[in-house]
């Protein structure tokens, strides 16, 4: 456990437990609501912030905070706008964002530090990352605790939650700018690159083995966490970056647990 | 006083007219069973009461006050046509698809209490399905998911029910099984339902009015009255609103 000796290596535990846990939860909603590639879409456009931030001199976290969040609610405007063409205009958003990214940051010519926004950097996460990361972090886990079930309903049946008195475009609205929050708080342990995947990955692992909605959440949040404290371990003993670390052990899970499902079922279920 | 009037429901789809001066009034504890044939309206009608769509014209009362600015939609119990159209695999069990709907009822913390989870069984008790709690939604057979939204809709204790082709895709035990529980929620809570079926003959047993739609237009009649011939009467005339059937 010497790695705890390192206050680098403390800030970035915490940071990465945090973001270890929102993720999921807003993952195990996202993903339910087969909105996964908004997900995707965000951090594009986070990454475009980080580079607006590296560009003008902002510190990049807080513009890709502010980016993201302004796209989220123009994705939630086309998304009922234009429900025919919700995809595409998802896929514009994220071509926009990755290109104006490209070119600011070429034009920046000092790039040395978008590695670490783009892969996660552990030695980087500063106490300023978790001034903001803690708080933000809280507020996310709040509102989706009080709003649970108005979640769930958006999650089942978005038509359907009206008439449960489930206020939709609210409660619409507060889910977009939690999954930004929640993009801009990963960037720093994970990288934009693979935020979607921690968004993605450990709920796939949590729903293979899940009996209902609740053990998903909980379940989900289980391999987040190993997957983010060992890839954070590994990171360190390793100098790996820890997107990279962190991802690959989610989907070390993903496939062990999908094994061990597959030869519960074929060997100890009767027929 | 009426519970639900319709004064007049004009509604297109961008040119095409689907609700055509439609009139209709609902009194409490009325089973309303709308009939007609594929694409005349009846769904249409249906999202128009529920407030999904606005009409292009004319009103809806809710007890006499317009109900766009009256209702409160969880007083209404809704089964759409597409209810089975949801993701199977969602890892969601009976007692989180039940529960949900007593949404309006949790408190600042949108869980279930004590309270709640009483209100869910019984709920389940009356579709029998007390036993399938724990049970997740998609690996229920189609007879026993129609009945834990039953379970959903009654949860709620609504003051209107509405049923569209709820019996599609049933065997004719599930159907008879679906007709005793709305016999009972009927007989025990006098509850108004609005029913969309395409079989005349049995739910003209079961309701006491019917409404036959034809290119958005509808004929209202007493039910008892009414039979295979009226109907196929009905769909021959163009230019009448509603008949009086009862009085010819
Ligand atoms: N979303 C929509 N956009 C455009 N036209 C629509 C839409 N929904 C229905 N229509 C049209 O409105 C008319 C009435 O449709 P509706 O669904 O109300 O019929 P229905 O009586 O419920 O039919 P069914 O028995 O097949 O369910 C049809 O001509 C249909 O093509
Ligand atoms: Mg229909």
């Amino acid at each position: 456990m010497d790695f705890l000796s390192y206050t680098f290596m403390r800030r970035a535990l915490i940071a990465g437990n945090m973001v270890g846990v929102i993720a999921p939860l807003v993952g195990v909603f996202l993903n339910l609501r087969r909105l996964s590639l908004i997900g995707h879409t965000l951090s594009h456009v986070a990454l475009a912030g980080v580079a607006i931030g590296l560009f003008i001199g902002v510190f990049p976290l807080y513009m890709a905070l502010i980016i993201s969040i302004i796209a989220a609610l123009a994705i939630e405007k086309l998304r009922k706008d234009y429900q025919d063409y919700a995809e595409l205009s998802l896929a514009i958003i994220l071509a926009a964002g990755l290109g104006l990214a490209t070119i600011l940051i070429s034009a920046a010519r000092q790039s040395a530090g978008i590695h670490s926004y783009l892969f996660g950097s552990i030695s980087l996460v500063g106490t300023r990352d978790i001034y903001m990361i803690l708080p933000l972090a809280f507020i996310i886990l709040a509102v989706i605790i009080k709003y649970y079930y108005g979640f769930f309903y958006l999650a089942f049946n978005e038509n359907e939650a009206r008439l449960a008195g489930v206020p939709v475009k609210a409660l619409n609205i507060v889910f977009m700018v939690v999954v930004a929050l929640t993009i801009s708080l990963a960037i720093r342990v994970v990288g934009t690159l693979l935020i979607a995947s921690l968004i993605t990955i450990p709920v796939a692992a949590g729903m293979q083995l899940a009996w209902s909605f609740k053990s998903t959440i909980w379940l989900s949040l289980i391999y987040s966490l190993i997957a983010v404290n060992s890839g954070l371990i590994y990171s360190f003993y390793y100098d790996l970056a820890p997107g990279g670390t962190i991802i690959i052990t989610g989907v070390l899970l993903l496939l062990a647990t999908m094994l061990i499902k597959y030869l519960y079922q074929k060997f100890f279920r009767p027929r | 006083m009426a519970l639900l009037e319709l004064k007049n429901i004009n509604f297109s789809y961008q040119q095409e007219k689907a609700v055509e001066n439609v009139r209709l009034s609902i009194e409490e504890g009325d089973f309303v069973a709308f009939i007609g044939p594929n694409g005349s309206g009846k769904s249409t009608l249906l999202k128009l009461i529920l407030g999904y769509l606005t009409p292009d014209k004319g009103e809806i009362l809710w007890q006499g006050q317009p109900a766009s600015d009256v209702m409160d939609w969880s007083s209404i119990g809704y089964i759409s046509q597409q209810v089975k159209e949801f993701n199977q695999s969602f890892p969601a069990t009976v007692r989180e698809i039940v529960g949900s709907n007593l949404y309006n009822k949790m408190g600042f913390i949108k869980f279930l209490n004590s309270s709640l989870e009483e209100k869910i069984a019984q709920a389940l008790k009356l579709v029998d399905m007390e036993g399938f709690m724990r049970r997740k939604i998609g690996n229920l057979s189609g007879g026993q998911q129609q009945r834990v939204f039953i379970a959903r809709l009654m949860v709620n204790d609504p003051d209107l029910i509405i049923l569209d082709e709820p019996l599609v895709g049933l065997d004719i035990k599930a159907q008879d099984d679906f007709y005793r529980i709305i016999g009972e929620i009927k007989e025990k809570y006098n509850k108004t339902i609005i029913m969309v079926s395409h079989d005349i003959q049995v739910i003209s047993r079961h309701a006491n009015r019917v409404v036959c739609f034809e290119e958005g237009q509808v004929y209202s009649h007493r039910a008892r009255e009414f039979s295979y011939d009226d109907y196929m009467y009905d769909l021959r005339q163009t230019n009448l609103r509603i008949i009086p059937r009862h009085e010819h």
